[in-house]
């Protein structure tokens, strides 16, 4: 695999991240939503993407529905599935003042991975579904088609950070920061705060759903054990890193993440050794969020300030 | 059955149990400094990891190793609230949020770097079987669980209403500005809370490898079952804590005869969303 074929591969990958990484800033950095079980939307948009594309059940398999439906209308599905399961959630956790939203989205996450095992009907266990077809696959030739892929989630990238950046500045997304700063101010102007946390919550869902969609298709599979915990905290982390409610700084600490990732790949290791790297991997993540929120505490990119007369 | 029932009814009391003194510190540093430690299962982590180094590594006695992955533990909470926590009191609540899921993934990670990604067993004695006529009860490390739950559960009560620093802590919880104006030490009030957090946390965490395994995510899966105990008491009812922690038990413990018992924490979920969407206060909320 040449250098450039690497790297678009991989700026495929940071698009999708990308995605995920913007729509979660909405939450986090706009809205001042502790979700600490993003990787919940993003497992649901790759598993119903995984559902409505796959083929039907053949004698053997423990999975009951496989609709083979394209993967346009896996994505639809993606996108509908993840904004419902939003609102279902939302609806007991965002009502009160207090930790209950990261709560229950933790708890959820944790809850969704038991499920994903466990429920073999619905999501064939630990094997998951894999060979899934890809958008546009049957159009382009093999040897081109990550050249296709790579410019569709560019695109999609592109898509939501306009669409992103579009609802951060319209008065939409100035009342969403008032609730930030001040939730008893933006009630007393009569703003339903519940309605707005739904809101945010719901559409930015969709955003992550579809990034999980995506991501399935970009590896052509979807198992449970893809979909970690420590996955939220990446995200968290890379929203942190390059700038709290501020769309390129979004982006920008999801492509710092995923460069250092990508470099530690490479660093050679003893054997011995490797079977600790997740868990030196996972001390670093910690560590990098715990001192970025102590020294930079408003990120690479700072949010702009905006002052209304 | 009956006798399934009534063992899994013992099963639930001893699951109780632990969860109070999982439960106790979460809730208690959640009144104090205002904010949920996300990282709090690790301590159960921490503590059960020690006192198996302790116990199977170097061979002290399986009290000894309790006792000093306890105090060990109590510790490594209040080194940590100092070096991390406290400094970032001033950014607000949602840093310091975020800064205990860092740390807890910080010390996930230790944890299963020490520990190794295999689970681990301490390997007690096995006890003999309490039996009362035909039905089987529990072994006798078992019931040992309840005594010390319940030890747990009367020392914080005395602790509460009896002691200069259950009182402040009462002050300070129920209303924080007013309890500093009257003069309450607030730093010597939270080291205490963090230690004490850190040790209950411990003792959760040994008694979840004498009744289970060790594995490193158990801080994680701990965590989220000792958060909806803290949501069915109502998010920093101490007391209520107490009844909570039997109820989830309990709940878990009996459930798992009707579901399989992969869903053992998918039940403690389904009663925090119960919970939230009926008595969103919680369930003793008058």
């Amino acid at each position: 695999m040449g250098l450039i074929d690497f790297f678009i591969v991989m700026l495929s990958l940071a698009a999708i991240w990308g995605i995920m990484g913007l729509a979660y800033n909405l939450q986090y950095g706009f809205t001042g939503m502790v979700n600490l079980g993003t990787v919940a939307w993003f497992a649901i948009g790759g598993y119903t993407f995984a559902i409505l594309t796959t083929h039907s059940p053949q004698l053997g398999d423990a999975y009951m529905f496989g609709f083979g439906l394209s993967p346009i209308i896996g994505l639809i599905g993606a996108a509908i599935i993840s904004g419902f399961v939003a609102f279902l959630i939302g609806l007991p956790s965002l009502k009160f003042k207090g930790h209950y939203f990261a709560i229950i989205t933790f708890a959820f996450a944790s809850i969704l991975h038991y499920l994903l095992v466990n429920e073999r009907w619905l999501t064939n266990g630990t094997i998951g579904f894999f060979g899934l077809n890809s958008l546009g696959e049957n159009i382009f030739e093999r040897n081109i088609y990550p050249y296709f892929f790579c410019f569709l989630t560019v695109l999609g990238l592109i898509f939501a950070y306009l669409v992103i950046d579009k609802v951060g500045k319209a008065p939409f997304g100035r009342a969403i920061r008032g609730i930030r700063e001040n939730d008893i101010v933006a009630l007393s102007v009569g703003k339903n705060i519940f309605m707005y946390r739904m809101k945010v919550f719901v559409f930015s869902s969709i955003f992550i759903g579809l990034a999980g969609a995506l991501y399935s298709m970009y590896l052509t599979l979807v198992t449970p054990s893809m979909y970690a915990a420590t996955l939220t905290f990446t995200v968290l982390n890379a929203v942190v890193i390059g700038g709290k409610a501020n769309n390129k700084g979004a982006i920008l600490g999801i492509f710092i993440i995923m460069f250092f990732a990508q470099l530690l790949r490479f660093i050679e290791v003893s054997p011995l050794f490797a079977v600790r790297m997740s868990a030196i991997n996972a001390m670093i993540d910690g560590l990098l969020l715990v001192v970025i929120l102590r020294y930079l505490p408003d990120g690479i990119l700072k949010e702009k300030k905006v002052i209304y007369n | 059955m009956i006798n399934v029932i009534i063992q899994n009814t013992l099963f639930g009391i001893v699951t109780g149990s632990i969860l109070v003194a999982g439960t106790l510190g979460f809730v208690m540093t959640e009144r104090l400094d205002g904010f949920i430690n996300i990282g709090h299962g690790q301590y159960l982590a921490i503590g059960a990891y020690l006192t198996y180094w302790f116990y199977r590594g170097l061979s002290f006695s399986f009290a000894l190793s309790a006792i000093l992955a306890v105090l060990l533990t109590a510790i490594i909470a209040l080194c940590l609230h100092k070096v991390f926590f406290k400094p970032m009191h001033r950014f607000g609540v949602i840093p310091l949020i975020v800064t205990s899921i860092g740390l807890g993934g910080f010390l996930n990670g230790a944890v299963e770097y020490f520990g190794g990604p295999d689970p681990h067993s301490f390997n007690l004695p096995i006890y003999k079987v309490i039996k009362v006529g035909e039905t089987s009860l529990l072994s006798k490390d078992f019931f040992y669980i309840i005594l010390i739950g319940i030890v747990l559960i009367i020392i914080v009560h005395l602790f509460l209403q009896n002691t200069r620093i259950g009182k402040a802590f009462r002050a300070v919880s129920s209303n924080r500005e007013l309890a500093i104006i009257k003069g309450i030490d607030l730093d010597f009030l939270d080291n205490f809370t963090w230690l004490f957090a850190g040790a209950t946390g411990a003792i959760a965490g040994i008694l979840l490898g004498v009744v289970g395994n060790l594995t490193p995510d158990m801080g994680w899966s701990q965590t989220m079952i000792i958060m909806s105990v803290a949501v069915l008491a109502g998010m920093g009812n101490i007391y209520g804590i107490m009844i909570a922690s039997f109820i989830v038990g309990l709940i878990m413990d009996l459930g798992i005869l009707i579901l399989p018992s992969g869903y053992r924490p998918a039940l403690a979920f389904a009663i925090m969303i119960i919970v939230l969407l009926i008595k969103p206060k919680g369930i003793f909320a008058k």
